[in-house]
């Protein structure tokens, strides 16, 4: 917790740059007066270390938010007159906040919250920084500023990227389960093409989405109709097969495990009963499967959800567009821009997901 | 030593050594390309500094991931395994390219954020293997361990490391695979590699060095997939 204090203080606070192109800035916590935010936000951190789990989780939010205030103050006051000033947080900002946020994750752990109770508190942190959004709280910071300039193509990134996800994750699905249960049924030949996937996963996505891309170019030349259906060689294309393809294992994996998790006394009791092999399959290995198939739904919507991003290098949209352009203008705001969504987006699949699989274990 | 693991490294030397010969194909291949072979750099810098990468951020991972399951898994140390299991959950939901981008702001361009993301990215796996392997010493082993008089230190070295060394070896594998596909995305933030010609390919609209970075990257990641793999097998064979 002394870290998230000190930090500021000794690694800098926040850094300001006045445009594009002047290099920026740093500024220390004693060059501006932002007390009123920052004391309470100490007091918070240092509260947090010796209150007892929930109670620090929240005291962490609370510090958290105390520093993305103080910073947004500081960014009013230095960059009210110019639009293209930008503030953001210095090195020790982001270590206050990543010390913060590790620190809430522990206290949840040390009181033993489940999936679901961390998802709860995922949420009120949300809700907190929505509320300081919508009070004008946050409004001056770099990233805020940069975002509310960019609302459109924001939107059209986060629309973008959940297509992409969908549209490699749904098909991955049918064919992984189909892969799965052909495997659990044939076991020598479904263990050579459990073997061709894994193999799949050891290509480098970047090679496998640029690999992609001439041999869908040549089939767009050779058949007009699937040209005109937008299969080019660069644009979305590659990104899904090649997201697809990484998906197949995960998902197949699973539903090879969840079909084999129901005991072999239980599928003996359900046959002894006369159950028919549909009915077996049905009532007894689907329900007790259910949560095994789960996990691999988790693994592989959150590993679709960062290929995506690397798919916008060859032509596909999403959340990676920014990121990219900003490396390419060395626009650390529009980095993050592309960057944090891809994150936030990731661990809320995962979140939900994970607490969707403990109810249903239950 | 079965000759199969070595294939796909014979591959991608022959790959590594016939390219620049093959500048006529790829002018066939690609007929309205002006310049069909990359030749900024030689396929075998390139190879080199992406082998550098690798190996520079595979040694610290190791360290930090033995060393932090090692850590977890000590009686009394719930703390840490908290603090791993959040580690953990939070990498695998942010992609590497992420924190490769996040770093570049912060550290600049060239190698450093992609080995910052490396480190990171290859240190999971071989903190998973560790925590989970150690977790599967069977307990009868362990108070038999103590039984004999042998101190923590001597349990951790003589008895529970040298059981729980196949896991971890293979998760170091798994790391290494990791460290040759985020070592290719490093070349969005300027790091040298086997990915440099296929950033290279997309921006100048050149397919043919988008197909000799993502050959040679492929084949790369095959051969020391297959290579580890033979180092693995062996160990794991001969330990009790």
């Amino acid at each position: 917790m002394l870290v998230a204090v000190l930090a500021p203080l000794l690694l800098g606070f926040a850094v300001l740059a006045p445009n594009r192109i002047v290099p920026p800035r740093g500024i220390a916590v004693g060059d501006v007066h932002v007390w009123g935010f920052l004391a309470p936000a100490a007091l918070a951190a240092l509260a947090a270390a010796m209150l007892p789990g929930r109670m620090a989780a929240i005291a962490c939010g609370v510090a958290l938010c105390g520093l993305l205030g103080g910073l947004d103050d500081v960014a009013g006051r230095l960059t009210a007159s110019l639009s293209a000033a930008r503030l953001g947080p210095a090195a020790g900002s982001w270590i206050a906040c990543g010390a913060l946020l590790l620190a809430a994750r522990l206290a949840l752990g040390r009181a033993g919250t489940g999936a679901a109770g961390r998802a709860a508190a995922a949420a009120g942190f949300v809700v907190a920084i929505a509320a300081m959004l919508a009070l004008g709280l946050l409004g001056d910071l770099g990233l805020v500023r940069e975002a509310t300039a960019r609302g459109p193509e924001l939107r059209a990134a986060l629309a973008g990227h959940l297509e992409l996800v969908a549209a490699a994750l749904l098909p991955a699905l049918a064919a992984g389960a189909a892969a799965g249960a052909f495997a659990f049924t044939m076991r020598r030949i479904g263990g050579a093409v459990m073997g061709l996937l894994a193999a799949l996963q050891v290509i480098p996505a970047m090679a496998l989405f640029a690999l992609l891309i001439e041999p869908l170019a040549a089939l767009g030349r050779a058949v007009p109709l699937l040209r005109e259906a937008g299969l080019r060689g660069i644009g979305a294309a590659p990104a899904v097969i090649g997201v697809f393809l990484y998906l197949l294992l995960p998902i197949a994996a699973a539903t090879r495990a969840a079909l084999g998790a129901a005991p072999a006394a239980a599928v003996d009791a359900a046959r002894g009963l006369g159950f028919a092999p549909g009915q077996v399959l049905r009532r007894v290995r689907l329900p007790l499967g259910a949560p095994v198939f789960l996990g691999g739904l988790r693994t592989a919507t959150v590993q679709a959800v960062g290929l995506v991003t690397l798919g916008a290098l060859v032509g596909a949209g999403g959340f990676g567009v920014l990121m990219f352009q900003g490396l390419g203008q060395f626009a650390p705001d529009l980095i993050l821009l592309g960057a944090l969504p891809v994150a936030a987006l990731a661990l809320v699949l995962d979140a939900a997901l994970r607490a969707v699989e403990d109810g249903l274990a239950q | 030593m079965r000759l199969a693991p070595l294939l796909p490294a014979a591959l991608f030397l022959a790959a590594l050594l016939a390219l620049p010969l093959a500048g006529p194909t790829f002018g066939a291949l690609f007929p309205d390309v002006a310049e069909p072979l990359y030749r900024r750099e030689s396929f075998i810098a390139l190879t080199l500094s992406h082998a550098w990468l690798v190996l520079a951020s595979l040694v610290p991972a190791a360290v930090t991931g033995i060393g932090l399951g090692v850590a977890a898994t000590r009686p009394g140390a719930r703390e840490m395994r908290v603090i791993a299991d959040a580690l953990v959950g939070f990498a695998q939901a942010v992609p590497p390219v992420a924190i490769i981008a996040i770093a570049v702001p912060v550290v600049g361009f060239g190698v450093t954020p992609s080995l910052i993301a490396l480190v990171c990215y290859a240190t999971l796996p071989v903190l998973r293997a560790t925590t989970g392997a150690l977790a599967t010493v069977p307990t009868d082993v362990l108070d038999a361990a103590r039984g004999s008089g042998m101190t923590p230190r001597q349990m951790l070295f003589q008895v529970e490391l040298p059981l729980a060394a196949p896991p971890i070896l293979a998760g170091l594998r798994v790391a290494a695979v990791l460290a040759v596909a985020t070592a290719a995305v490093g070349a969005v933030a300027g790091a040298s590699c086997l990915g440099t010609p296929i950033i290279a390919g997309l921006v100048n609209g050149n397919p043919a060095w988008v197909v000799q970075g993502a050959v040679l990257t492929g084949l790369m990641a095959f051969a020391v997939d297959g290579l580890l793999g033979a180092l693995v097998r062996p160990v794991s064979a001969s330990s009790p």
